[in-house]
């Protein structure tokens, strides 16, 4: 991703198509295919994609098919990102009927066949009754299939009307759509559809205070001389939307904490409270230090979280220092909102169980470290009040245990890497056994943190990945948590072996450290499978028999 | 605004359009621009109209197949 915006432009409300045609793209990007399939002149908003697309460091590479109102797909690049984008409108009375819903929904299910990428869909932009039905309609058939994903239209539509099309010269351009639309199109798909689509998520948004969050500087003119406007008071209400979705909220800023406490106390314009936030870092340490600080914090890289802030220097200080942090210069309230709600990979992300739980686990983590000061051992386990809850094979987890496969670093022993697809086609393969382990303790429901993918072969396990978030780590809960899903495993199908694939990536040190620990191995062979007979799999009574509560579903 | 004013706005976009610098006193034409195609016709046409707060038909359209025909038309619509 680029870490720095020249946004003016692509800010801008009434941006011109020459403005946008005008840019020049940024070096090393990295290029995404993009298959479109649609029954209108799809072309006027490709045109001018790319644009939007470079802000999350993608170059898009376009390909058209012929109109085709039937979507026959008859040539799929089968990794391409696929989008389909028709006027509804073309399809007159029938588009009401279940019958068309059915053929969507096949001709979706029959994409997703040929196609291994992301299919992103847009819904249809309109407010009448019956488009709304449908567009709830296609909400449920894209949450049925993997990787598929709904491009809001309705909202930019809403907020357009009448200027959303134009019928003038339609036959001519070849759309209904206005060169506003398509403007307007290209700018949701490429900021937000897009990203979400391909790029994991931002974990944590660091905001600095003075003359971000407010106008004015906290420690020179006083909690009651700084300015809040409206501009201001919207950021917060973001912040707190994005906080709910699971997004970290930090502060990251060079001033006096009493100074904070005291903003938080005094000003009730202030929407952000201290709980708000699960990371602070405030003080005269550079900014630099204080983002390793709060990514310490937050257990997660700096590379996952977004910097805002309104001092150019301290900007260019972050970058010299963390490359691949995402950086957004704060110019203005109505500039750092619009990039709040269309930062690329910050928006536009199905709701999975674990999202919402990132900040609750956190804080209860805190507590745990407390617990295990005053406790050792199985006391640990036993006080902790573990609940495990496994699922083998359940297509309701596709998107979360791809998450885990894509996302973990730490704790995953085979780096595949398995998209949403991957994970739904695995699951359905015969001898295919995909557990997810989802975590409970006395302090809070961590949601699914863990990912075994396996597959039997004649009396041994293949197992190629076990991935553990990281939230769920330190707990000391990882060998009878991995042991107690494969023995249920072993004993259905009568097995004698397990096999783990190893492979080293530039951060898993921890899950190689655990199958050497779990298996006895010393020399765990990077690319390949270390085999071990069960019965042999050091403490594995132990493990099976540690205090934690455990259910399958 | 004056016709310079116009050819040298047209020329920008027919630049931006075709995908090469064009000079001030070039005269482009459709026929002669492999790059001018339909879609590019219709992106320069929006140009047009956002640049200079126009509108065009579809006759219009259809007739503006080169540089000095475009400037004329604008020049039409915004004679007094």
């Amino acid at each position: 991703m680029t870490n720095t915006i020249e946004d003016e432009i692509i800010v801008a409300s009434c941006v011109k198509r020459a403005d946008l045609l005008r840019l020049i793209e940024p070096p090393g990007l990295s290029p995404i295919h993009l298959q479109v399939h649609r029954n209108y002149a799809f072309e006027l908003i490709g045109s001018v994609l790319p644009p939007f697309l470079w802000v999350a460091g993608l170059k898009p590479i376009i390909a058209y098919g012929v109109y085709d109102d039937t979507l026959s797909f008859s040539q799929i690049d089968p990794t391409a990102v696929q989008i389909i984008s028709l006027d509804f409108e073309r399809f007159g009375e029938q588009v009401y009927s279940a019958e068309f819903r059915n053929w969507l929904s096949g001709r979706l299910g029959n994409l997703r066949v040929k196609n291994q990428g992301p299919i992103i869909v847009s819904n249809w932009p309109s407010e009448s009754s019956n488009a709304g039905r449908f567009n709830f309609e296609l909400e449920k058939i894209a949450d049925r299939l993997p990787s598929v994903f709904v491009w809001e239209t309705v909202e930019i539509f809403r907020k357009m009307r009448t200027e959303f099309f134009n019928e003038r010269v339609a036959d001519a351009k070849g759309t209904r759509l206005s060169n506003r639309a398509c403007i307007e199109l290209a700018r949701s798909l490429g900021l937000v559809r897009l990203p979400s689509a391909l790029l994991p998520r931002i974990k944590a948004v660091a905001v600095d205070l003075d003359n971000t969050l407010f106008e004015g500087v906290l420690g020179e003119d006083g909690v009651e001389g700084i300015h809040i406007s409206a501009g201001h008071g919207a950021i917060y209400k973001e912040l707190l939307r994005l906080g709910e979705e699971g997004v970290f909220l930090a502060i990251l800023s060079k001033n006096d904490e009493r100074d904070f406490a005291e903003l938080c106390q005094k000003r009730p314009d202030f929407l952000l409270k201290p709980e708000h936030f699960s990371a602070i870092s405030i003080g005269w340490q550079t900014k630099s230090e204080g983002l390793v600080r709060i990514a310490e914090q937050l257990h997660i890289g700096v590379d996952s979280i977004l910097v805002v802030d309104d001092n150019s220097g301290e900007i260019e200080q972050i970058r010299a220092g963390h490359a691949d942090t995402p950086l957004l210069h704060s110019r203005s309230p109505e500039q750092t909102l619009f990039w709040l709600r269309h930062y690329p990979a910050l928006n536009g992300y199905r709701a999975n169980s674990a999202t919402p739980l990132r900040v609750s686990d956190l804080k209860a983590s805190r507590q745990r470290d407390l617990l295990r000061v005053s406790a050792s051992g199985s006391d640990y386990l036993r006080e902790m009040q573990i609940e495990l809850t496994y699922s083998l094979n359940s297509m309701s987890s596709c998107a979360r245990l791809a998450e885990l496969s894509q996302k973990t670093n730490q704790f995953n022993t085979g780096l595949q890497r398995f998209s949403e697809v991957e994970v739904a086609r695995q699951m359905k393969a015969p001898g295919h056994c995909t557990i997810s382990v989802s975590m409970r303790d006395r302090f809070c429901d961590s949601g699914i943190i863990g990912a075994i993918f396996a597959r039997v072969d004649g009396d041994r396990l293949m197992i190629e990945e076990v991935s553990v978030s990281c939230r769920a780590l330190g707990r000391n809960v990882e060998s009878p948590m991995i042991a107690l899903a494969l023995s249920q495993v072993i004993d259905r199908y009568g097995l004698r072996e397990v096999a783990f694939l190893f492979r080293k990536g530039p951060r898993n040190l921890p899950a190689h450290m655990w199958l050497t620990s779990f298996t006895g191995v010393q020399h765990i062979a990077d690319g390949s499978f270390t085999i071990v007979p069960w019965e042999t799999i050091p403490q594995r009574n132990e493990h099976l028999s540690a205090p934690i509560t455990i259910r399958w579903e | 605004m004056t016709r310079s004013q116009i050819q040298a706005a047209v020329v920008n976009l027919l630049s931006i359009t075709i995908g090469r610098q064009i000079m001030q006193t070039e005269v482009v034409t459709r026929d002669a621009e492999p790059a001018w195609d339909s879609l590019k016709h219709i992106e320069l046409i929006l140009m047009l109209e956002e640049e200079f707060g126009v509108q065009f038909s579809e006759k219009e359209m259809a007739a503006l197949r080169s540089s000095d025909k475009i400037v004329n038309a604008i020049e039409g619509k915004n004679a007094p």
